[in-house]
């Protein structure tokens, strides 16, 4: 069936009405136990039908001023911004100089009454938003999720996987959010992106000439065209051919900038992402090989004047060097150390603690339970560790904390299909938020319908490997239109308190 | 006859009285699921789309009050559609232009007394200043009631207009796809739930889903806007073995939340088996 046109006068009546903040229809009040038929319940009944009948016939209505336009765009799968709001602060991202806004976010400001987008040069009715933008791509419990959490303020993007096991495990994605972290100054940028790119080469080499302090807080911008914080000196890496000579001929003038910048280059993970054209070709500059057993000699060869700090020449072409080898078969006078020297420690610490073993081990032999040293089964527990409960208990320990990436790794992937996946990123509420450099999130939600099997063990696991260290995992279970979360919580199990 | 929209294998009723009398005549309760358009950013109530149980479509399609429609692939609005929005559009801005010429006509006439009384003082003292007080004032009353006629109200310009975003399709040469009766297919465990959904239906009761509280359906003895639910419906096959660990987890659940927990199940005669757990103490 057709919806309802207003007419003229009843959407003026409409604005009005909004005007004066009405109030939410009452959602039933007190309830009664079970149906007896009287008078009094059935009108208490009809009131809440014919309350509920004119609250679902209120149409939206807005003005055309405060209305925002954008148009689907059937190839890409998004909504193209024409006429942009307030809700561009928190929703959608640019791409090739255009704004657009992912189907589920379109739909809910469709939804919301603030957003009118055209198909065809006809706007589309909610109804025909649900199906013209969510189509089959978008599943609609993470519509429903997605809407539920946007009511409440929060603001929700899509969730990229940009984290490895490996970053996780070792914490890179902390380093890398300081890094951004730090960077708190922002240049406006335009859109266009060729604009920018002249913009930081300008920035390139003006900012070269500024020694002393360097500024950490420029902006760099990536091939998608979305703004990304960085430090300035990835700026003049990865500009255009036509700055390296410019930045070549004042990196002689300034050789504590050179170092920095070496420095910061190696720090930053994305690099890794960008064809960065380092400043010095290491194909090119020869470093002399010294790792040959049987040469005696080596033979340096001058380096390019570029490479040398200022002031300084080099005279010969060529230098020759002698080299002096450690017999490794000499034999050293024998100690009680020789003995453990031998055997494999790969740094000091171990050495130490072979060193320890070895001497305790000897002091064992020869105490009367000598026996029990003896053999391929040994006790446990030596008289050394008892120096508090806790380090007794720790050493009859059976398992140990739960490290997820581990778990994760150690079981083959058997059920890929039912596994998981994490689909958007949580914000809180925020208005220092950015959508360029929104951090990290407080939620990592997964989605999933009511009647799915609840995560195993493992696919817990894995999503939490996917998930930045301080982000907590959710689930929205949606059942029927009803939305519920759930999460599950690490816990720490108590310990002896005299444990270090 | 009620039109149910189907789209994504869930079923929508988008029309407002459709939703009302859903819920009036034939006790489905359904669950709204978009925002409220009045007040949009909260989630304690929802608006239009009805959201309804696949049991509940499947009822309503067999009791023969609904048919279902696929709302998969919309096609393209036609031209004819193209003209009929921009005529409305205009039509309802000029409707718009009219009422608020007629409210601002009404104002000034109500005000005018006082705009003339408002007038005649400034000229009067702009007249007192410059030294030249006129004699009779009718003159001057005349003259500004003459300027005042004739000075045009401002017309409410297209930007301060207000446009509606429809809730339902709005084409009204939009050919629907009808499906003939029931056509959408159904697993074991979701034939079973429908067959207890009917069971209870049939005896009166109001249902909803019961995902909140370890069921799958909660039955009420009436809307449930009114009243509590009386039981939680676990739907089981009959073979299906039982654990004590299961019945007790139910036993404790339903308790604490004072209502009964009813295991059912369709046994081998076809005959929808019940039966409810009850918390008893032996002292």
């Amino acid at each position: 069936m057709a919806s309802r046109h207003l007419s003229g006068e009843e959407l003026l009546q409409h604005i009005k009405f909004i005007k004066h903040r009405p109030e939410l229809p009452q959602r039933g009040g007190f309830k009664e136990y079970q149906p007896d038929g009287s008078w009094l319940q059935n009108k208490r009944l009809e009131y809440f039908y014919d309350e509920r009948r004119s609250v679902l016939l209120e149409e939206r209505v807005q003005k055309i001023s405060s209305l925002a336009i954008g148009e689907w765009d059937e190839k890409h799968g998004k909504v193209l911004v024409k006429k942009s709001g307030k809700f561009w602060k928190n929703l959608g991202h640019v791409e090739d100089g255009k704004q657009l806004l992912f189907p589920e976010e379109a739909l809910f400001l469709i939804d919301e009454g603030v957003m009118e987008v055209y198909r065809g040069g006809v706007p589309l009715s909610v109804e025909e938003a649900y199906s013209v933008l969510l189509g089959s791509k978008v599943p609609l419990e993470h519509y429903q999720a997605f809407a539920h959490l946007c009511r409440l303020g929060y603001i929700v993007q899509r969730f990229e996987k940009t984290l490895t096991a490996f970053e996780r495990q070792t914490g890179l994605d902390e380093n890398s959010k300081s890094n951004r972290k730090k960077s708190k100054k922002r240049k406006r940028q335009t859109t266009d992106a060729a604009d920018v790119t002249s913009k930081r080469s300008k920035d390139g080499s003006v900012s070269l000439h500024q020694r002393g302090d360097i500024p950490c807080d420029s902006d760099a911008v990536t091939s998608e065209g979305r703004v990304e914080e960085g430090c300035w000196s990835v700026d003049l890496v990865k500009t255009a051919d036509s700055v390296t000579n410019e930045v070549q001929v004042k990196v002689e003038c300034a050789k504590d900038t050179q170092k920095e910048i070496c420095g910061e280059m190696s720090n930053r993970e994305n690099l890794k992402s960008s064809p960065a054209q380092l400043l010095w070709d290491f194909d090119s500059i020869e470093f002399p090989d010294i790792s040959k057993e049987t040469a005696s000699e080596i033979v340096l060869k001058r380096p390019p004047s570029h490479l040398l700090p200022p002031g300084v020449e080099i005279a010969k072409p060529f230098y020759t060097m002698t080299i002096v080898r450690r017999d490794s078969t000499r034999k050293h006078r024998s100690t009680s150390n020789a003995v453990v020297c031998g055997s494999s420690a790969r740094n000091w610490a171990e050495y130490k603690k072979m060193f320890l073993d070895k001497s305790e081990m000897e002091h064992l032999a020869s105490s009367p339970a000598a026996i029990l040293w003896t053999g391929e089964v040994t006790p446990l527990v030596r008289p050394s560790h008892a120096v508090s409960t806790g380090a007794i208990l720790s050493r009859l320990r059976a398992f140990g904390r739960l490290d997820p990436i581990h778990a994760a790794e150690s079981v083959n992937c058997e059920d890929d299909a039912h596994q998981s996946q994490i689909v958007y990123n949580v914000y809180l509420p925020d208005s220092k938020f950015r959508k360029s450099s929104p951090g990290s999130p407080s939620v990592c939600l997964c989605v999933d319908r009511q009647g799915v099997r609840s995560p195993s063990f493992v696919d817990l696991c894995r999503s939490l490997t996917e998930c930045p260290r301080d982000s907590t995992l959710m689930w929205a279970v949606v059942d029927n239109g009803d939305v519920a979360f759930y999460s599950f919580n690490g816990v720490d199990l108590p310990r002896d308190e005299s444990f270090p | 006859m009620i039109s149910i929209c189907l789209f994504q294998e869930k079923f929508y009723i988008w029309n407002a009285e459709d939703a009302c009398r859903v819920r009036e005549e034939y006790r489905i309760v359904g669950s709204l699921v978009g925002c409220l358009p009045r007040v949009p950013m909260q989630n304690l109530q929802f608006g239009l789309p009805l959201q309804l149980m696949k049991e509940e479509a499947r009822f309503l399609v067999e009791k023969g009050f609904a048919r279902v429609y696929d709302n998969t692939n919309i096609p393209p609005p036609s031209d004819t559609d193209k003209e009929s929005f921009t005529e409305n559009r205009k039509r309802i801005y000029e409707e718009q232009v009219e009422a608020c010429k007629t409210n601002k006509e009404e104002q000034f006439e109500r005000n005018f007394p006082r705009i003339l009384e408002g007038k005649k003082k400034k000229r009067m003292e702009k007249a007192t200043l410059m030294g030249s007080v006129p004699a009779d004032d009718s003159d001057l009353v005349a003259e500004i009631e003459e300027e005042l006629r004739n000075t045009q109200l401002p017309e409410l310009p297209l930007e301060a207009s207000s446009v509606q975003i429809h809730t339902a399709c709005f084409h009204e040469k939009q050919s629907r796809m009808f499906h003939d009766g029931w056509t959408i297919s159904m697993t074991g465990r979701e034939e079973l739930e429908y067959r207890i959904f009917s069971h209870f239906w049939e005896k009166g009761y109001f249902l909803t889903r019961g995902g909140k509280f370890g069921g799958d359906f909660l039955v009420y003895p009436g809307d449930p806007s009114r009243f509590h639910s009386f039981f939680i419906v676990v739907c089981l096959e009959h073979e299906r073995p039982l654990s004590a660990m299961e019945m007790i987890r139910m036993g404790r659940l339903g308790s604490n939340v004072k209502k009964t927990v009813v295991l059912c199940s369709v046994d081998s005669s076809n005959e929808v088996f019940t039966v409810s757990l009850e918390w008893s103490k032996m002292s």
